[in-house]
């Protein structure tokens, strides 16, 4: 605070010299060092004070203890535990809304992700209700804007984040509990429809939101691109669930022919898993495809099917292959002694070899029946997973001998 | 002190009043160790050699003052000091490095022999009478300027309502002549008569008693200016 004093000078001091003032009160300026006038004289001092040293102490006393309970309340909000965000209920039918909850699955917020998402949620207020009766009010919300109806089964695609860290099993609990709510609640409003409930970590939330797509949308986007289908992301970012889920539905036809033909093949190859290894033939190739597809989500219900069918020893391969560092280490030590065992093995290979390609043809043939656009797609992966082959041949060679030893 | 009493109580001295003597200086001490600090421009205190010179120079304006001569008495007083230092600070060899510049402010100040220069030396020696006469009359209330910051009221409001206080007080005699007889505000006399609350003159007291004494003083017609102008701030609310 800048503040012109102008006065007399009453009397001077050695540390101030006291003025009267043109108001008429008195004021005790500090002293400069050569700052010496004589009593009576007209001075004019520029004082520079803050107005906290203005004030007297009676007053800075209350402001410091305010100021202090005021850092303490603000210091401790963030802990309280009543508001803390817990989950996020990602719920996409056309319109696709968030729904944030806490800890004891109460509502904390609802965010729409496009338009008709906002529309129903403008007369919806849920917040602080229970998870259930919120769950019942969207979807008497979304009968009555058309979104569901009584004649048509509709698709409810749910994804439960956890954002905080804490065991899978209690999650995949609260995942069930979720989809019990919907289909209760489909039930009492007399509408059919197909629930599907995920769960997920922030982390994958995360890119959804990276991509600004919905977690959902965000999980069909990467199963079409597993599925070697060309999505433009742009592409998806525009379409609603519906059309997405059409997509990928189709895509997951396609795959499922493909894993028809991967469990053929995979019989043949147990026969010849011995020898298969050392070069590369299209039945391998195909077989390593099918453990690439694996992985993909639609299809685990095969695996699991495979997995029972598969014998101990490919069990083991395929999560060899998983860690394969590991092994390949392990390997590289009894490479040496295992040298002479691998050369009259070859003898066999050479005979599967003979056998493989024409089943395999015949079964590319078979596709071709089906569906010529399938084919072409298989091709191109076949040919993608024979250029990955070359690049480890070496590593596979030691895995499957080390296979062998066990 | 009036023009007349001081060119009264001189010329007693001038005719060997010590007693006098003793006493003017004495009631003079402030503005010679004031006008001793201005000159040698740093602050002096009664212990050094500044001040004796001072003192000494004082002693002789009393001598040699003549008001026919048409000079205020401590502009007289203001002329003398300043000489007397001059002068010690040459012998001390002082003069070149600290009183270059109050040399030139002299002969500026002798050259400067207008009408207007001279009404403006009676001025300010008019409001150095009155400063020491107000802090003679306080120092019998044990009130220090020094003290009478922390006693200003800061709000305009605050300052209207305390010039009322005491202008209240100067109407009632009995009062005033309380206040001087005891050297106390006789706050319980005050409070009884008028619907002042005792909180708000504790809290103001001595600026109070500061502003009832200017108030009584007429004669004090700058000091008595400062608070006027006070008066008319406090109406613009």
């Amino acid at each position: 605070m800048n503040s012109t004093i102008k006065g007399i000078v009453m009397e001077v001091q050695e540390d101030k010299v006291i003025v009267m003032c043109q108001d008429g009160t008195f004021v005790n300026v500090p002293r400069k060092e050569h700052d010496m006038p004589v009593i009576g004289e007209f001075v004019s001092y520029r004082m520079k004070k803050s107005p906290l040293l203005h004030w007297n102490g009676k007053l800075a006393l209350p402001l410091v203890s305010i100021t202090a309970i005021l850092l303490l309340v603000i210091f401790n909000y963030p802990f309280s535990p009543t508001n803390q965000q817990a989950y996020i209920l990602a719920i996409d039918i056309n319109p696709s809304m968030e729904v944030v909850l806490d800890e004891d699955f109460k509502v904390l917020d609802i965010v729409g992700l496009n338009e008709d998402a906002n529309r129903v949620i403008a007369d919806l207020d849920v917040e602080g209700k229970n998870i259930g009766t919120a769950i019942n009010e969207i979807v008497v919300q979304l009968i009555d804007e058309n979104y569901l109806s009584q004649d048509t089964s509709a698709n409810v695609t749910t994804t439960l984040i956890d954002l905080q860290e804490t065991d899978q099993g209690g999650l995949s609990k609260d995942a069930d509990i979720v989809k019990e709510l919907f289909s209760e609640s489909f039930i009492k409003n007399h509408v059919s429809g197909n629930i599907e409930v995920y769960q997920e970590k922030e982390k994958y939330y995360q890119e959804a939101k990276g991509v600004s797509l919905s977690i959902n949308s965000y999980r069909l986007y990467q199963q079409m691109i597993e599925n070697e289908e060309e999505v433009e992301l742009e592409e998806a970012q525009k379409k609603p669930i519906k059309e997405l889920n059409q997509m990928a539905e189709k895509s997951k036809e396609i795959e499922k022919h493909k894993q028809k033909e991967s469990t053929f093949s995979q019989d043949k190859k147990e026969k010849v898993q011995e020898t298969e290894e050392e070069y590369q033939t299209p039945l391998n190739s195909k077989g390593n495809a099918i453990e690439k597809s694996t992985k993909s989500e639609p299809s685990k219900q095969q695996i699991k099917k495979k997995e029972n069918i598969d014998k101990p020893e490919n069990n083991k391969k395929s999560t060899a292959e998983k860690t394969q560092k590991s092994s390949v280490k392990a390997s590289e030590n009894e490479l040496v002694p295992s040298q002479n065992e691998a050369s009259p093995n070859s003898e066999n290979k050479n005979e599967s070899e003979a056998k493989d390609p024409a089943s395999s043809i015949s079964e590319e043939k078979q596709q071709n029946q089906h569906d010529p656009s399938s084919s072409k797609q298989g091709r191109a992966k076949a040919e993608d997973t024979r250029n990955k082959e070359k690049e480890l041949p070496q590593q596979q060679v030691n895995e499957d001998k080390s296979n062998n030893k066990k | 002190m009036k023009q007349e009493d001081i060119e009264h109580s001189i010329n007693q001295i001038q005719n060997g009043n010590e007693v006098l003597r003793e006493q003017l200086i004495h009631y003079y001490q402030p503005y010679i160790l004031s006008v001793v600090g201005k000159v040698s421009k740093k602050y002096i205190t009664w212990n050094d050699d500044e001040a004796s010179i001072g003192l000494i120079a004082f002693n002789r304006a009393i001598d040699t003052y003549n008001p026919e001569k048409g000079r205020a008495f401590l502009n007289y007083v203001y002329l003398i000091i300043q000489r007397e230092l001059i002068d010690f600070f040459r012998k001390e060899n002082y003069y070149q490095n600290v009183n270059q510049k109050n040399v030139e402010l002299l002969t500026i100040n002798v050259n400067k022999a207008s009408v207007e220069h001279f009404m403006e030396e009676q001025r300010f020696s008019t409001i150095a009478e009155e400063i020491i006469d107000l802090n003679e009359q306080l120092s019998r209330f044990y009130i220090r300027f020094e003290e009478l910051e922390s006693y200003s009221p800061k709000q305009k409001r605050t300052r209207k309502k305390v010039l009322e206080i005491a202008e209240n007080f100067i109407q009632n005699e009995t009062h005033v002549v309380l206040l001087f007889r005891r050297k106390q505000f006789p706050i319980k006399d005050f409070v009884a008569l008028t619907n002042y609350r005792v909180k708000t003159i504790e809290k103001y007291r001595k600026y109070i008693i500061a502003i009832i004494i200017i108030l009584l003083h007429p004669e004090w017609k700058y000091l008595q200016s400062y608070i006027k102008a006070k008066v008319k701030g406090g109406e613009k609310m």
